[in-house]
């Protein structure tokens, strides 16, 4: 019984933890994929993306196997949390994707893209 | 409130405390990794290295080559002879590290010395003889007239003819005796009617070339004003070309010419269009953006598209350098040549210069090397090249000089740049200028 309690403790600090680690590590993809957007190979010259990716993708999955195993039934609210900043970038990183064709386009093709991910949103919401 | 990503996951209050600590670990720890990355950034190093035996792609270092450029394939370096190695480096380094790893049968250096140089690697070719004037240039010299044909000096036999077949006085360029002896004299023309080889013609709006007795029409007006003057062209009607057979295949624009289309820019090499890789070769190639003429479809469709043209690419032959010293030099068949006079460089030059320090190819730093205390056959030596910074280009001539036969294993060099203020400004200015480049290619670094 105690080792049952140590052990969800440890798991609890854990979960906490990697929630921290997953906090940090998209601010660092973030920031990368901002300074690749304005200088591409300042990041992956040094250190290559992917890798940040991978350790994010086994981040979530070791939060979605610590969350199965500690019985954790309520949602967190990290992404919601971060859903406004990443859509933000998201538009930022659209828009200096296609600085080299005209504004007017570039903005005109942002607020479709902006349109159909809130309709989309809408869609599944509703399901 | 405590910042606390997970609520749903509560812990009693022992517990909270060793979370926070472990959480404000994490944090600094995050904190410190972005800041020895930014110091990578600012303060970087690169890293290139050869292995015998390694598959191609796993070298960084093109195979080390002797004096006579053949390829060392086994890794013997002789004794008392230069053997070379390249590095492409883009950055402001401020010292060199260089280990080289002998073979197990290899005897020990007795001594070793190795010399380094910065420019661009085609400068750093062997020289070879000087070049004359560009085929289809018409030289004057007070009374004698001539034309390049074939690489050869052709003289007019007579004034008459120059008229008679149609060229203009203003087309041909007063040079001196001098300027006359780097191509070779050739037969007189003294046919009235027909033309010697590599004569210019402009019927219509279309430019045409001769050679082998073949009309070659100029894909368009500024492929040939990429090469020639227009006033070079003798102007014909069109029945003119009903007098020689015409060429199925077009002349292009200028050996080493940059071309964009659509989003891309080419340097043209050999019948091939390689593109350029990112601003940052460009820029470090020391190409002007001024100097990119943009191609239509047809004009690009002349050419097949090669291999990506990266930073460790060597300019193709037809660059020419300029020193800042005012000499030119044309690359050609891995040899820079040099282009005598101005005469000769401007009958060649409708194209991008690419400027270099002439002290390049005399200043060198050196080190020799020692033995590495913790490896049994593992030799280096570390030489500070500041001298080196402010030369133009991004290419490590490093010259390998032994005092008896060895034989290597593995060869790296490692650059490094100082920490320093100095460093701190510069690497901040480029970062700012490459970001500049990135969305306004206009600014050289």
């Amino acid at each position: 019984m105690f080792q049952l309690r140590l052990n969800k403790k440890w798991l609890l600090m854990l979960y906490k933890l990697l929630h921290d680690a997953l906090f940090v590590m998209l601010i660092f993809f973030m920031l990368a994929l901002l300074a690749e957007g304005l200088l591409p190979g300042i990041v992956s010259s040094h250190f290559a993306l992917y890798k940040i990716a991978l350790l994010i993708i086994g981040d979530i999955l070791a939060v979605f196997g610590l969350r199965k195993a500690i019985g954790i039934t309520t949602e967190g609210n990290l992404g919601k949390k971060l859903i406004y900043p990443f859509l933000f970038l998201m538009l930022l990183l659209l828009f200096n994707s296609m600085t080299k064709i005209n504004i007017f386009l570039n903005l005109f093709i942002l607020a479709c893209i902006l349109s159909a991910v809130y309709f989309i949103a809408k869609v599944l919401r509703e399901d | 409130m405590w910042f606390d990503l997970t609520k749903e996951a509560a812990l009693d209050a022992k517990n909270y405390k060793i979370y926070k600590a472990l959480q404000i670990a994490l944090y600094a720890s995050a904190f410190l990794l972005a800041v020895y990355f930014a110091f990578k950034v600012i303060f970087p190093s690169a890293y290139f290295s050869y292995t015998y035996g390694a598959m191609g792609s796993a070298n960084s270092i093109n195979v080390p080559r002797d004096a006579a450029q053949a390829p060392l394939l086994d890794g013997r370096m002789a004794a008392g002879q230069n053997s070379y190695f390249d590095a492409t480096a883009n950055g402001n380094f401020s010292k060199i590290a260089i280990n080289l790893s002998l073979n197990a049968k290899s005897t020990m250096p007795a001594a070793a010395e190795i010399q380094v140089r910065k420019s661009y690697q085609a400068f750093l070719y062997p020289e070879g003889d000087p070049i004359g004037f560009k085929n289809g240039t018409l030289l004057k010299n007070k009374t004698n007239y001539y034309l390049v044909s074939e690489g050869a000096l052709r003289k007019f036999a007579s004034p008459n003819i120059i008229p008679s077949l149609g060229y203009s006085q203003d087309a041909f360029m007063e040079v001196s005796q001098n300027d006359l002896k780097y191509n070779p004299a050739g037969n007189p023309i003294t046919d009235n009617n027909n033309y010697p080889d590599d004569s210019l013609f402009k019927v219509g709006d279309d430019y045409y070339i001769l050679q082998a007795g073949i009309l070659k029409k100029f894909v368009s007006t500024a492929a040939f004003l990429d090469q020639y003057k227009s006033v070079q062209a003798i102007a014909k009607n069109e029945n003119f070309l009903t007098r020689y057979p015409i060429s199925e295949d077009m002349a292009g624009f200028n050996e080493d010419s940059l071309v964009s289309y659509a989003n891309s820019i080419y340097i043209i090499n050999q019948g091939e269009i390689l593109p350029i890789d990112s601003p940052t070769t460009f820029v470090s190639k020391g190409f002007d953006w001024n100097n990119v003429e943009k191609a239509s479809a047809d004009e690009i469709a002349l050419y097949k598209k090669g291999k990506l043209f990266n930073i460790a690419s060597p300019h193709p032959d037809g660059t020419i350098f300029k020193t800042d010293t005012g000499k030119y030099y044309m690359i050609m068949g891995q040899k820079k040549h040099l282009l005598p006079s101005d005469n000769i460089a401007n009958s060649w030059m409708n194209h991008s210069i690419v400027p270099v320090s002439a002290k390049s190819l005399d200043i060198t730093d050196s080190c020799a090397i020692k033995k590495d205390l913790l490896s049994l056959r593992t030799y280096s030596c570390e030489i500070s090249i500041s001298d080196l910074q402010s030369l133009d280009g991004s290419d490590y001539e490093f010259a390998v000089s032994p005092k008896n036969d060895i034989r290597l294993n593995s060869l790296n060099v490692t650059f490094s740049t100082a920490v320093n203020m100095t460093n701190l400004k510069s690497s901040i200015k480029s970062i700012l200028s490459g970001v500049k480049n990135n969305y306004v290619p206009t600014a050289t670094q």
